[in-house]
């Protein structure tokens, strides 16, 4: 029951937030988004859920299945519930849209409770596309998510921003046809074994064998069809080269607030449903293709850090590195070890706690100095002190520097994929991202060094000096917690471990 | 007995003449007349069947029929009357304030 | 939708009241475009706009609760002993019925409260909101009707009123040129249906549409049987806005006014659908009809030409009401699906499939009103008509451009409103059926509708405004009337199941199943 009060609490904090005055609307904003943190932190302690909630033998947490509709012979649920793997997922959402609401303070003027009141929306679609557990309702969320998310990019993004609203919107509903059209061909070809939409029981289902043929396709052709329409109806999510092309003009015209829900939190979404629906569901069809995913996932590696190279603004570079991350992601999951997907998994909270800071960071210097370009300055270390602190900090995370969440995600990565049994090859897929980490540590220091440190240069009319509190102090939390899950990943580890464990049971089936 | 064909044919007569005049005429009340034929070869049908039947549900209908054009034109006359006032004409092809 | 016992015993079939009381919401309806003329003829120039709007809505609201509760209660309905029929079968009161009364009410019920503001300071006010309940009134006929004569009958009494209403406006030429053009095709298609029942008569002998059905079953001449069914069909063409006879519809929903063009495209374009199923299901049944009478491939070309002809039409629109128009054509081109979808036998997914463009009708009455209602409201404020004359509005009227941005998500298909899940469900009962290629059809389209949807949703929240606007006043009958629209649509997400439930049973029964 937890999980309908706290999505509908947002719901309704969502929209008695849109019509506050702008004067409130923001510290209101960030009061109400702290409900939804109280509850999921009280959900954390009292968590008891066991193995994947998709799975046979599973105990789901805060459960609740009621019949909702009928549609012809199936039946939907309002089917929501946590595991191992969407509880980490859920309480990043609310606390990195907590930390997003007070990062919002400095730079949203205009419209503010307007903005504040989508902000809120767009978290309570993201809590239900963690917790449903019934395709319909996942679909209605996983759809919603993107209304707010127009509006946010579209009305208070950057110069360009009609045209990244509009590039992110069409990307991401032609992908979510994509994925539906994919994912019905796979139910319909299921025939009379299923009766419901319910995620856990298609999964089971199609790991039992019964998909048949359907429209003339066998059974092999089915899932291979149903597999490549989610891998990239999902792959623009996440995003996997060459699906990422949205991306960096959402990031780079989002504000900063925005970007940091967007990479912390949307490209998740994207990595989460792969997990979910491609390698829960169909197991031996990913490792059928592991070669072709794995090469999609090792471009997305190499290419996105080559890109981040590449580039001159900061919000750039942190977005293209964030392709580049989210590879690491795919080629975790492709793997198919225990340390492979778990890590995957952890690094989708990771990363979403990183990118977060790395973007809120930018956005605080930014707030302050008005210019992204690295050729621009020289020299903040003198002005901004405690924020480049930051910066450098969650630079070193972004390059897995030991005992921060990173470190741990991507270690947890490489090893799960060096001694895969369903890759071939493994052992060179994992040196070639490796060798990703390379790049982003050269690129990284070599922005650090540029902007950050030697004598200040900044020709400006303002004065440069350090920012005020409520922007220093969401980033300082968030390297407090990247630090807390890098020095402790026990946190997370044992209870995705334990979701992630039946995925692998009987998995490469074919 | 007149065969049950020929009132058929004098209806479908009477409706193309009808459809005739509502595609040529571009006067308001041409076309209204026009319609009435068109509703009164309904009307030849439903009397000359009623009899082919031996119901009078056809002639009853027609008397509905009749009622019906009357209330039509009595809501057409106003309509027609209220373009004239507006657009000093009552061809249906000068008021083009919107686009088809 | 089951309810105690108790409650179904008080009703009709158990005794407890007299047959004809099931025709209630027709009733309510038709008593209170009664009791609107007995005002306005005892004090013709009234313009207590408060006093007429709210028996209007009370009316409605009366009207919509006997549909409610006769749909819980299971009057008419295979519960409790299946369809009531009236007057010599000329009418029936089925599921379907009362079904499609609760669209027309709740229709009706928005539109009479946010005439409130609309009408202010006009004059004949009486008879605007007597028309509309008339008009109602022959909607629901319309879909009750059980025989050719009176569905000819309520489909006049409903249309005789719109184009009064249409022209209301009789000093704005827009107006009266709707009006006009309104008028001469419903004029035309009027008798080419009434000759069209005329050549069903000559070949059956009967206008009850169970010996209809019967008779066409042993039939010879089945040309003119034939000639008559495409009549006919061209009669519901007219009334449901779909190709060939739509061409009325983009000027008489531009011209007239905007709670009109709501009521019309909503409510008027459902009773057409009413009365459509009805007679192609039970009259020309499929499995009665001779084989050279296949509506139902005449119904796939129609719902393919007409959901691509209104979306892109729709798409090269400039002016706001008249995209509002042309996707008004390219949604019935959805709904016309229920009928083009359905196969012969006695086949379960037909009554599927109805029910679902049903279902979809019921949201649609609020989404579609809605949409036309926040029009009112700009051309009550005097704001411009095209899209970029709605720039920037968000920012002076946010709750009015939310409740629209909702109007238009949901109408595209988006999950913020009922019209995710009631495209969804037709297109998926199409699929069942075996007709994919419809479904498809409709999803591309579907997917199109989305581009000029949002363009409204754009111009009013993203961009710039670039005229001042001046909002003189926050009008409380058409907020009123928008925000129920809004909140139905809403709630339809959540509370779709009981919605295509009792749509699916009413249209099954229809089937006979």
């Amino acid at each position: 029951m937890i999980i309908e009060i706290l999505i509908a609490f947002t719901l309704v904090a969502a929209l008695a937030t849109f019509f506050a005055p702008d004067r409130v609307s923001g510290k209101l904003a960030f009061a109400l988004s702290l409900v939804p943190v109280v509850g999921s932190l009280y959900m954390w302690s009292l968590f008891d859920a066991s193995g994947n909630a998709l799975l046979q033998g599973s105990q789901v947490a805060f459960e609740t299945n009621m019949p909702w509709i009928s549609l012809g012979g199936y039946e939907i649920a309002w089917h929501v519930g946590l595991d191992g793997i969407s509880l980490p997922l859920f309480v990043l959402t609310t606390v990195l849209t907590s930390l997003a609401i007070v990062s919002a303070w400095t730079p949203i003027d205009t419209r503010a409770s307007q903005f504040y009141g989508l902000m809120l929306f767009m978290e309570a679609s993201l809590l239900g596309v963690f917790s449903a557990l019934d395709f319909f309702a996942w679909f209605v969320f996983w759809e919603a998510v993107l209304v707010p998310m127009y509006f946010l990019i579209g009305v208070w993004g950057g110069p360009r921003r009609k045209y990244a609203a509009i590039k992110f919107f069409v990307y991401t509903n032609v992908a979510s046809l994509a994925m539906f059209i994919g994912f019905m061909a796979l139910v319909f070809a299921l025939g009379d074994s299923v009766t419901s939409l319910g995620l856990p029981e298609i999964a089971q289902a199609t790991r039992a064998g019964e998909v048949g043929s359907y429209f003339g396709l066998g059974a092999g052709a089915i899932k291979t069809v149903a597999f490549a329409a989610m891998f990239v109806g999902f792959g623009v999510k996440v995003p996997i080269a060459p699906f990422h092309t949205w991306l960096p003009d959402a990031h780079v015209e989002a504000p900063t607030p925005v970007s940091v829900m967007l990479a912390g939190v949307l490209l998740k979404m994207g990595t989460y449903a792969l997990l979910r629906f491609n390698f829960t569901m169909l197991p031996d069809v990913a490792a059928q293709y592991a070669i072709i995913i794995a090469v999609f996932a090792v471009v997305s590696v190499i290419y996105g850090a080559f890109l981040a190279l590449a580039q001159q603004d900061l919000k750039r570079i942190v977005a293209y590195s964030s392709v580049s991350s989210m590879g690491y992601v795919i080629l975790g999951l492709v793997a198919y070890t225990l340390y492979g997907v778990g890590g995957a998994t952890f690094q989708m909270v990771a990363h979403g706690l990183i990118s977060g800071l790395m973007f809120m960071t930018v956005g605080v210097i930014y707030n302050t100095t008005h210019t992204r370009m690295v050729g621009d300055m020289s020299g903040l270390a003198d002005r901004m002190p405690v924020t480049v602190g930051i910066l450098v900090a969650a630079a070193f995370g972004y390059m897995g520097l030991p005992l921060m969440a990173g470190f741990a995600a991507e270690f947890f990565i490489f090893v799960g994929s060096f001694g895969s049994q369903t890759l071939p090859f493994a052992p060179l897929f994992t040196a070639l991202a490796m060798f990703g980490i390379v790049v982003v540590a050269g690129y990284l220091l070599f922005a650090m060094q540029r902007t950050l440190f030697g004598p200040f240069r900044l020709e400006t009319d303002y004065t440069v000096g350090p920012a005020p509190l409520h922007d220093k102090l969401p980033i300082a939390v968030l390297l407090l917690l990247v630090i807390a899950l890098g020095v402790a990943p026990e946190l997370f580890w044992g209870m995705i471990l334990d979701a992630v464990e039946p995925v692998l049971e009987t998995g490469g089936g074919a | 007995m007149v065969p049950a064909q020929w009132y058929l044919l004098l209806a479908a007569a009477v409706f193309c003449i009808g459809v005739f005049g509502v595609l040529t005429r571009s006067n308001a009340l041409m076309f209204l007349m026009s319609v009435e034929l068109m509703l009164n070869a309904a009307n030849i049908n439903f009397v000359a069947f009623s009899l082919q039947w031996g119901n009078v549900t056809g002639q009853t209908f027609g008397l509905f029929t009749m009622a019906i054009a009357a209330a039509e034109v009595a809501i057409g006359i106003g309509i027609i009357l209220v373009l004239y006032r507006n657009f000093r004409d009552t061809d249906v092809t000068s008021a083009t304030t919107m686009r088809w | 939708m089951s309810l105690p016992s108790v409650t179904a015993t008080l009703l009709q079939s158990g005794g407890a009241l007299p047959e004809w009381t099931a025709l209630a919401p027709t009733l309510a309806l038709a008593l209170t475009a009664l009791a609107l003329l007995l005002v306005d003829s005892i004090s013709p120039e009234t313009k207590n706009n408060a006093l007429l709007a709210g028996t209007t809505a009370v009316g409605s609201f009366v009207s919509l609760a006997f549909s409610g509760w006769y749909l819980a209660a299971g009057t008419g309905q295979s519960g409790t002993g299946g369809e009531i029929v009236l007057y010599g079968e000329a009418l029936v009161v089925d599921g379907m019925y009362l079904f499609f009364s609760a669209i027309f009410a709740s229709v009706a019920a928005m539109v009479a409260i946010a005439s409130y503001d609309y009408l202010a300071g006009k004059e004949y006010q009486g008879e605007f909101y007597a028309l509309t309940m008339l008009a109602a009134t022959g909607m629901t006929l319309m879909a009750s009707a059980n025989s050719l004569a009176s569905a000819f009958v309520a489909l006049e009494l409903a249309s005789l009123p719109s184009y009064a209403l249409v022209a209301f406006l009789k000093k704005n030429k827009g107006s009266v040129e709707a009006g006009l053009k309104y008028f001469l095709i419903g004029a035309l298609s009027s008798a080419i249906f009434v000759f069209g029942i005329s050549l069903v008569y000559a070949v059956t002998g009967s206008l009850l549409f169970s010996d209809v059905a019967e008779a066409l079953g042993e039939t010879e001449l089945v040309g003119v049987a034939g000639v008559g069914v495409l009549m006919i069909a061209g009669g519901f063409a007219f009334k449901t806005a779909s190709v060939p006879f739509h061409f009325w519809a983009p000027e008489a929903y531009e011209g007239a006014p905007a709670p009109i063009s709501g009521f019309l495209s909503s409510a008027s374009k459902a009773a057409g659908f009413a009365v459509a199923f009805r007679v192609f299901v039970e009259a020309f049944s499929l499995s009665a009809i001779p084989e050279g009478i296949n509506w139902v491939i005449l119904f796939q070309i129609l719902a393919v030409v007409t959901m691509t002809l209104g979306n892109f039409a729709a798409a090269t629109q400039d002016t706001v009401k008249r995209m509002l128009a042309y996707s008004s054509i390219g949604q019935a081109g959805y709904v016309l699906i229920g009928l083009a979808a359905l196969a012969g036998g006695a086949s379960s997914q037909n009554g599927d499939v109805m029910g679902a463009a049903m279902a979809h009708l019921f949201v649609y009455g609020f989404m579609n009103t809605g949409a036309f209602l926040f029009i009112a409201l700009t051309e009550h404020w005097g704001i411009g008509r095209t899209f970029e004359d709605f720039n920037g509005l968000a920012s002076k009227a946010p709750m009015a451009c939310a409740a629209m941005a909702l109007f238009m998500f949901s109408l595209a298909g988006l999950p913020v409103g009922g019209g995710f899940f009631s495209k969804y469900f037709l297109f998926a009962n199409a699929v069942f059926a075996g007709f994919w290629w419809l479904a498809a059809l409709g999803a591309i389209n579907s997917a199109l509708s989305l581009f000029y949807y949002s363009r409204v949703v754009k111009a009013m929240w993203i961009e710039d405004a670039t005229s001042e606007f001046e909002i003189r006043s926050k009008p409380v009958g058409l907020y009123a009337g928008i925000m129920i629209a809004a909140v139905g649509t809403f709630l339809l997400l959540p509370a779709f199941g009981p919605i295509i439930e009792t749509a699916q049973t009413a249209a099954s029964a229809l089937f006979g199943a």
